[in-house]
This record gives C-alpha cells, sequence and structure tokens, in this order.
C-alpha cells in the first residue's frame, strides 16, 4: 500500500474527505483487502486512544484554582458575546432599528398623547414606553403579533442577540394566561422584548423586557396606575421589566409579585 | 441566562480536554494542573482579542501548547517528552483494559511528532484544520505525521502482540 494511500484511509476515518472523494475511498476498499483490513486497525485504535485518554481525566480531582480561573473565563467571554449597543448592529442592521424605533416611537408618541399623561414622576422611560405598546399592540386583537406562540423560541433567541442579554417568556399559565405572541421593537432606549399573554375572558398582558443600563440604578418593584390600566416594574443588574394590565391593580399586583421574585 | 450557562458548559467540556492534552505534554499530574491553570489566566488575559463565534476549543488548545512548548525552552528541556499515563484506564474487562493500556504504551514510543497529531484527533475529535492550528503547523505537515504515526503505531501494536503470543506458547 503506498502512503497516500495511508493518508486517504486516515482522511476517510477521521471524517475530512467530501461525499465524492469518500464514495471513491469505499469503492476502492470493497476490492482491497489490506486497505479495509488496515482502516478496521486504525479505527479500532483511534477509539482506543480516546477511550484510554478519557479515562485518564476522569481520576483528575476538582482544583478550586482551576475552578475559579474557569469561571473568570466564562466571565470574561461572556462579556465578548453581549453586543455593544450602537456599535455592534452592522450599519443596514442600525439603520433598519432606528427606522423602526422612529416608527414605533411616533406611534407610542401619538398614543400616548392621545390618551394619557404619565401619573408619575420619575417612571423610568421604559415604563411610559411599555404603556405605549402595550395600547398600540397587545390590546389589538385582529392582528397577530410579530411572532407567534410556535415559533417562540427562536424569536426569544433573536430578542436576546437584539438586546444583549438572554430573555426568555415566563410562562404564567398558574394566572391562566397563555403566552400569544410576541414582536421586538425599536425605541431611542433601545431594543425592547414585548411578550403579550392573554385570559380567558380575553383580557391582555403584555411583559416588556428592556436591557437595564449599566449606569443606572435598579428599580425595586414598584406599581403604577395609568387610565385603564396598571403597570408593575423592576429591574435586575441586567433587564428592565415591565408588566401592563387591566385597571385589577390587585391581580396585577400579584403576578409582578410572583415574578419579580422569581427572576 | 441560557447562553451564559451553555458557555459554561463548554468551557467545563474544553477545560477536562485540556487537562487530558496537558497530562500528555507534561507528564505529570500536577504540571498538567500548571499548565491548564496558565494556560486559563492567558486566555482571561487575552479574551479581548477572541472573536465571538470562532472556536473557543482550537483557541484553548493553541495557547496551551504555545505555552507548553515556551516552557519547555524556557527548562531547557531536550528529551523527548513522553507520553505519561499515571494509571491503566478504568475497565472492567482485564482483557480490555491490556489491550488499552498495549496502545497507550506504543503511543509511548512514537516521537512527540507524530504522537501529538493521533492524540488531538482522538481527544476531541477535532478536525484535521483545526488539529494543525493548534500544533501551529501547516495542514499538509500534519496531514503526513498522522499518517505516519497511526502507521507506526499499527506495527508497535502489532509487534507487541506477536511477542505476547510468543511469551504464551
Amino acid at each position: 500500500m503506498r502512503p497516500s494511500d495511508t493518508l486517504d484511509v486516515n482522511a476517510y476515518l477521521d471524517g475530512e474527505l467530501g461525499p465524492e472523494e469518500a464514495a471513491q475511498i469505499e469503492a476502492r476498499l470493497e476490492d482491497d483487502p489490506e486497505a479495509l483490513a488496515q482502516l478496521e486497525t486504525f479505527a479500532r485504535q483511534k477509539d482506543d486512544v480516546a477511550y484510554a485518554l478519557a479515562s485518564i481525566s476522569a481520576k483528575t480531582p476538582p482544583n478550586l484554582k482551576t475552578a475559579r480561573l474557569e469561571r473568570r473565563l466564562a466571565n470574561a467571554l461572556y462579556n465578548r458575546t453581549r453586543p455593544d449597543r450602537g456599535t455592534v448592529l452592522a450599519p443596514v442592521l442600525r439603520g433598519a432599528v432606528q427606522l423602526a424605533a422612529a416608527c414605533a416611537f411616533v406611534a407610542v408618541g401619538w398614543w400616548g398623547h392621545a390618551n394619557w399623561t404619565p401619573p408619575t414622576q420619575g417612571v423610568p422611560e421604559y415604563v411610559s414606553e411599555a404603556v405605549g405598546a402595550h395600547q398600540v399592540f397587545a390590546e389589538d386583537l385582529d392582528r397577530p403579533a410579530e411572532f407567534t406562540p410556535a415559533s417562540i423560541d427562536s424569536a426569544t433567541e433573536w430578542f436576546s442577540t437584539k438586546i444583549g442579554v438572554p430573555v426568555a417568556a415566563p410562562d404564567l399559565g398558574r394566572y391562566e394566561l397563555t403566552l400569544v405572541g410576541a414582536r421586538l421593537l425599536g425605541t431611542k432606549e433601545g431594543p425592547l422584548a414585548q411578550f403579550i399573554y392573554e385570559g380567558d375572558g380575553g383580557a391582555r398582558y403584555s411583559l416588556t423586557l428592556a436591557r437595564h443600563p449599566d449606569d443606572r440604578p435598579l428599580s425595586p418593584l414598584q406599581v403604577v396606575d395609568y387610565p385603564g390600566r396598571s403597570v408593575g416594574y423592576w429591574s435586575t443588574p441586567n433587564l428592565d421589566f415591565a408588566l401592563v394590565g387591566s385597571s385589577d391593580r390587585p391581580e396585577l399586583q400579584d403576578i409582578v409579585t410572583t415574578l419579580a421574585s422569581n427572576i | 441566562m441560557e447562553a451564559r450557562a451553555q458557555l459554561e458548559r463548554r468551557l467545563s467540556e474544553y477545560v477536562t480536554s485540556l487537562r487530558r492534552y496537558a497530562l500528555v505534554l507534561t507528564r505529570d499530574r500536577d504540571a498538567a494542573e500548571d499548565l491548564v491553570q496558565e494556560t486559563l489566566t492567558k486566555a482571561i488575559a487575552a479574551a479581548d482579542s477572541w472573536q465571538p463565534g470562532s472556536d473557543m476549543r482550537v483557541w484553548l488548545f493553541r495557547i496551551l501548547h504555545n505555552t507548553h512548548v515556551s516552557d519547555r525552552r524556557r527548562a531547557r528541556v531536550r528529551e523527548d517528552a513522553k507520553l505519561m499515563i499515571p494509571e491503566p484506564v478504568e475497565d472492567t474487562d482485564p482483557t480490555r483494559r491490556i489491550e488499552l493500556q498495549q496502545v497507550l504504551d506504543a503511543l509511548e514510543q512514537l516521537p512527540e511528532a507524530q504522537r501529538l497529531p493521533i492524540v488531538l484527533v482522538a481527544l476531541k475529535e477535532m478536525s484535521y484544520a483545526e488539529a494543525a492550528r493548534t500544533l501551529d503547523v501547516p495542514l499538509g505537515t500534519f496531514y503526513s505525521r498522522l499518517g505516519r504515526g497511526r502507521e507506526a503505531l499499527r506495527k508497535i501494536v502489532g509487534g507487541m502482540k506477536t511477542t505476547k503470543l510468543k511469551l504464551v506458547v
């Protein structure tokens, strides 16, 4: 057997060949018992080496310093995966987000002026945007949301990328609320994920999540009333939350209390 | 926090593989752990240079390999590092255990240039391109070293079996 044949058999064994090259090797192996035997030997040896090496480290006791370094590296690398808002987005995407932000902001602003004046001084901007978005989108029963429940997993993945931290739609089944849709909104504060829930009677709630700015303090859970609806909002080191619902304040308070203590 | 948890799981798997590779390189458990820690420390310092989406495993293996090479240069160790297998592998079947030990003994007899390609491909099923980048050698060089190494391994193991049979008879 020529040396190049040996190399080809190795490349075949390790899955390094394309379909056509692999087919050529397979055709040759059918007529070449020596090459077939070599392939089988190499395959067995590869398995043996892998198995033996795997067994070595299984005996290694945990090392606290290594574990600590591993965590620090995980932190450093995780920070690398968090997009820096405004600099990571490609120019085309940035333009699209800015356009969406402008549209949403105009829409929300128009609705805002028409319907309410923020009742409480000092309410974070994202809360007002969440209420506006709730009116514009969550209470529109005819138009489907941007993402349906069936595509919620891929939607949250996309939301997470855009917002820069992982987001997810909590299960509100214990309050007999079903997730009916989700959308991503562009605002001047940055991207905002909106999850829309519906109760048995058709009442809509929307949970809005935005990245918590590093330079702003955390908000403890607070509930405020807007005309015809109540809003519960709070923040974690990564995310700002706002749940907007009907004016049934006790029910909303119950939900946000549970959510804030579990997220 | 799923993305964070996923990254931690991947990193933990890679560190286990790094430790195995470090054992092969250093022949000593303490030295291997030191090498892994030095690798992680360098990786933390160089985290800004890591491109999200690129292969973290190859990046880490490459740091470890280069660290080992420079450590050896500093220590002026001229002898070729031999494979260190602390204890026979865990396997309840004695025949299987002997077979595996034979393969490892045979691996120990190979020159490092041939041994490391075999180990890297077996360790974590790296692609040839990834393993070549880890060892900092051209793909063609890696390719031929792997082929020669496996062929030599086959002959050594075959020789061991023949000797053993003669002894038994």
